[in-house]
């Protein structure tokens, strides 16, 4: 994502970009869930969404099915959209609490769109219309990572990527100031550069090896430590979303792709062996399994700094946080974009490095609240890691935040970063923190009013529900993955 | 019912009224009983003030009419304020409500004049601005959709101070606002060190369930029940005097609020329909009041006008939200009316009240919620006004240097360094003013970052100069096609 993102966005006279990679070291892609975040990404790189997703294997995603969470037996959906539209200025879940507290509402999920629309299995692309409640949501894919990868690969060398296999065995460094020179390879070449970009996993082999940067640790607020992937056969209709049970130790996904399945386990290693995850894991397929289990080691948490000296890391080599919200490759792409917007020069100004690891720090610590936020709002007391997870300290940041909307279904928003108070809300609601009181101005309004209006969109809702195709109709029309590997045909403005 | 069935505001400067009528107005169908302690001794206040383009959102909340909102105030109509002499002694520049130019390749327009800066073609964003080019040749009219940039700008209001106040006031008391007068003597407390009544000269009780101190600099309420530090701002602000004085009508007024940059402060000027109003906004410490009148009556006709000084000290409460008890407007914060933003802030923070009205009797979770949102806003109008001072500025002197000196609150720091290092505007949350605002004083002032960002370089490389200079012309056109400043006024007060 890196090199095509520099490629297609930096000028030819401006770079010479050197993608370093070796087919010895594995890549860890199942099965890769995104948010709608990405499409901004393939749009300003100028990739073509339909002819990428024939190309991935990908299927739509409307939000991601949490279920037994709260408790065992519940499910609700984080979908790409909102509740409702304002009414008379109030929030919208602000006029249905009232409704719940009085004990007379109909489901929250009525009111969303996209829920609606995922637990029929159904799919259509938003309108354009940005006043109808049809244009009110987002979407994204679930798409086979490794052929993602190997398709930026091939839109990157197009674009002039020189791309060198091989392994580093050896990193360089300026004795005065420890800034990278080179990286010495392992048939005996070097590798000068002016910036290097660290996307060598969790390990960060030049930001973390070489330049020794710290890490901030987050493992006691979120406590998986170990995954195990499988791949399955597919089965039934694929479902326009991303599925994430509770279990006993941790997590179970499951990311439907046109032509398989994706699974996984993300567990903590203090409450469970690998074998017993593996097993349990393979126990709960919903298809044959395709191929051996593999297994995964991280800690939350996040690098000191992620742009250090020359060297900017990005992915997993700048933290870890578990997929739990599929934020992984949203991490890398605001990485490397705002790597993009704060480049001017190969000075490096330090005054720009400090507001880029600012920048990136507000990015991981609010996606990392937002995932503490599962884990901690639970009711579960059948397993040590959920009676851990609800009574352990949470940070001041979250704890505000959960307070005041367990008081009176209040959000507090914020400009930048990831997730936005729809986000917030479903699983707010969807993990049983029920608000104590409603906002106090939706008393001045006409409850008779209110309630046709929130009828009204509950019908469109629906109506627009029962007119949209299937999603495996509406994938097999607009992008039958593809059996050859084309060069990418998207343009470069 | 809401929680809260009687709300006591003390104070009656424009303030309390704007507070008691929003309240009224937002939870008067639910019972709220709104009443408003006037005293027999208002504080003196300026004799106009001018306002940022956010008015005119309440004026929709409140159910103001415009038109009438003007002619009772005395209104002129505000597209810019001009900055004279704040980098040197011939500087001036514009900071329009709106626009500058078009988005170029997916980029604002000023990142094209920045970039044309960096090579060392420097140029005004104003020819490139419909409300700079309205405002420098006294023309306005309200922005329309109906024409490709016409909507491209917004605009503010010059008042009467004295107007305002009291047509808020009677605008409060068609909603329902009731009035007592007196002196607050004493504040009977519960228990818990909630206020439960004041106690008024006179032996009466008013009794409430909350409290809104607007009584300015004196905090009757907040001065007794709050133990919160004051937040100094002197260091970066250190003006504490504010003048008035009342001018004749200039000919042909722009709707534009003039402001010079002086050795000790900063003298403004703007236009009302009937009149004019000028002041001096200076430190005490380097300049007496009479040396400011002598100073201002050399650039302004002052015989016999209407004057008024009022005394400040720039900085904030700590805690705008105390138990039950909140301060807005001068309670709370008192900053210098460069940006003329204290009406906007004292409707944030009664916006931010209505959106927290509390749900039960103890509102500590909504407090803290209101102060962390508050600070931020204040905070940030702080570091706008020192930017101000601070950018592009070459002006000597004790005054001058002494803010130059003192090291800039750690945001904006962070902000003005990114700029400088990559041409980039970063705002944080909860900022009133905008990228283009940034933009225009930034620009405006001369301030050049060494660098435009690489990717920003190659997608302005390919901007065509023509499609600029076509847009230059365009806004020429349309500006010129707009009515004179003048005659919209007037019009406004024979529609009346």
């Amino acid at each position: 994502m890196s090199a095509a993102a520099l490629a297609a966005t930096l000028s030819p006279a401006l770079r010479h970009i050197c993608l370093v990679e070796s087919e010895q070291i594995g890549t860890v892609g199942v099965g890769e869930s995104t948010i709608p975040h990405i499409r901004y990404f393939n749009r300003r790189i100028g990739l073509d969404e339909r002819e990428l997703m024939a190309q991935t294997q990908a299927t739509f995603k409307l939000g991601i099915e949490f279920v037994d969470w709260a408790r065992i037996g519940d499910s609700y959906i984080h979908a790409f959209g909102a509740f409702g539209t304002r009414i008379g200025g109030v929030a919208f879940h602000q006029h249905w609490l009232k409704r719940a507290l009085q004990g007379r509402a109909l489901p929250l999920d009525f009111y969303s769109l996209p829920i609606r629309m995922a637990r029929a299995n159904k799919f259509a692309l938003p309108a354009d219309d940005p006043a109808s409640v049809l244009s009110a949501y987002g979407y994204a894919f679930q798409f086979d990572a490794a052929h993602y990868a190997k398709y930026l690969r091939r839109f990157s060398e197009r674009l002039g990527v020189e791309r060198i296999e091989g392994k580093v065995v050896g990193v360089r460094q300026r004795a005065e100031d420890g800034w990278i020179e080179s990286l010495v390879m392992e048939n005996g070449a070097t590798i000068e550069g002016d910036l290097f970009i660290d996307c060598s996993g969790f390990r960060g082999l030049l930001i973390e090896q070489t330049l020794k940067t710290g890490y901030e640790e987050w493992t006691h607020w979120l406590p998986c430590d170990r995954a195990v992937a499988v791949p399955s056969e597919k089965v039934g209709p694929i479902t326009p979303y991303t599925r994430a049970t509770a279990r006993e130790a941790g997590w179970q996904w499951r990311i439907p792709l046109q032509h398989r399945t994706g699974n996984g386990y993300v567990y903590s290693s203090q409450f469970l062996s690998d074998d017993e995850a593996a097993e349990r894991l393979l126990s709960r397929l919903d298809g044959r399994p395709l191929a051996e289990p593999r297994f995964l080691r991280f800690v939350a948490g996040r690098r000191r700094r992620a742009w250090n000296k020359n060297c900017v890391a990005i992915g997993l080599s700048s933290g870890f946080l578990e997929p739990l919200e599929s934020t992984s490759i949203y991490l890398i792409q605001i990485g490397i974009t705002t790597l993009i917007d704060y480049l001017t020069d190969c000075t490096f100004d330090p005054r720009v490095v400090e507001a880029y690891n600012r920048w990136i720090a507000m990015e991981y610590d609010r996606v990392r609240d937002f995932l503490i936020l599962h884990y901690h709002a639970t009711e579960r007391c059948d397993a040590p890691i959920w009676e851990y997870c609800r009574h352990m300290a949470i940070p001041d940041t979250l704890a505000h935040r959960l307070e005041l909307f367990r008081h009176r279904g209040r959000h507090i928003t914020y400009k930048d970063g990831l997730f936005l108070e729809p986000s917030w809300l479903c699983v707010y609601f969807g993990q049983r923190v029920i608000p104590r009181a409603y906002d106090p101005l939706v008393d001045s309004f006409d409850d008779d009013e209110v309630d046709q209006r929130m009828e009204a969109v509950r019908r469109q809702i629906e109506h627009a529900v029962a007119r949209m195709p299937t999603h495996d109709e509406f994938l097999r029309a607009y992008c039958p993955a593809s059996t050859t590997e084309e060069q990418p045909r998207s343009v470069v403005p | 019912m809401t929680a809260l069935r009687r709300i006591v505001i003390v104070g009656e400067d424009c303030n309390a009224w704007l507070a008691a009528a929003s309240l009224k107005r937002a939870f008067g169908r639910q019972g709220l009983e709104v009443i408003v302690l006037v005293s027999e001794r208002p504080a003196q206040a300026a004799i106009g003030r001018w306002t940022l383009p956010s008015l005119r959102g309440l004026h929709s909340l409140l159910g103001i009419n415009e038109v009438e909102f003007v002619c009772r105030t005395n209104a002129t109509f505000k597209l810019a304020s001009e900055h004279r002499g704040w980098q040197h002694i011939s500087s001036r520049y514009l900071h329009v409500h709106g626009d500058i130019g078009v988005q170029l390749g997916g980029l604002p327009f000023y990142k094209y004049l920045l970039f044309r800066a960096v090579q060392g073609q420097a140029e005004s964003p104003e020819a490139y601005s419909l409300g700079a080019i309205a405002a420098r040749m006294g023309r306005f009219a309200r922005p329309t959709r109906r024409k490709p940039l016409a909507d491209s700008f917004t605009y503010a209001f010059h008042v009467d101070e004295t107007l305002l106040t009291a047509y808020l006031r009677e605008h409060a008391a068609a909603l329902g606002v009731a009035t007592r007068c007196g002196q607050v003597a004493e504040i009977a407390y519960a228990e818990d060190g909630t206020i439960t009544a004041l106690i008024l000269g006179s032996g009466e009780q008013l009794a409430g369930d909350f409290f809104i101190d607007c009584s300015g600099r004196e905090a009757v309420l907040m001065s007794r029940i709050s133990s919160t530090a004051w937040e100094d701002w002197r260091a970066w602000l250190p003006n504490d005097r504010a003048l008035s004085v009342r001018i004749p009508a200039v000919a042909e007024p722009r709707p534009v609020t003039e402001t010079i940059a002086r050795s000790t402060g900063w003298i403004w000027r703007f236009p009302l329909a009937q009149s004019a109003v000028a002041g001096y906004v200076y430190c005490s410490a380097l300049l007496s009041d009479a040396q400011a009148f002598d100073e201002l009556a050399q650039l302004v006709s002052v015989d016999d006008g209407e004057t008024a000084v009022q005394r400040f000290s720039q900085g904030r409460r700590q805690e705008f939200w105390t138990r039950n008890c909140l301060a807005i407007g001068e309670t709370a914060v008192q900053l210098e009316p460069l940006l003329g933003a204290n009406l906007h802030l004292a409707q944030i923070g009664i916006g931010m009240f209505i959106e927290l009205f509390p749900v039960t009797s103890s509102c500590r979770l909504e407090a803290i919620e209101y102060n962390r949102f508050m600070c931020e806003q204040a905070d940030s109008l702080r570091d706008f006004t020192i930017a101000h001072y601070r950018v592009g500025t070459t002006i000597t002197g004790d005054y001058w240097q002494a803010i130059q000196a003192a090291p800039l609150p750690a945001r904006l720091q962070q902000k003005l360094d990114l700029y400088l290092a990559t041409s980039r505007i970063h705002l944080f949350d909860n900022e009133t003013f905008d990228e283009v605002d940034w933009a225009w004083v930034l620009l405006g002032s001369g301030c050049v970052p060494d660098q435009v960002g690489v990717h920003e370089r190659s997608v302005l490389a390919r901007v065509n100069g023509e499609q600029v200079a076509v847009l230059k012309a365009q806004i020429e056109r349309l500006a010129a096609s707009m009515p004179r400043h003048v005659d919209f006024v007037q019009q406004h007060h024979k529609r009346a």
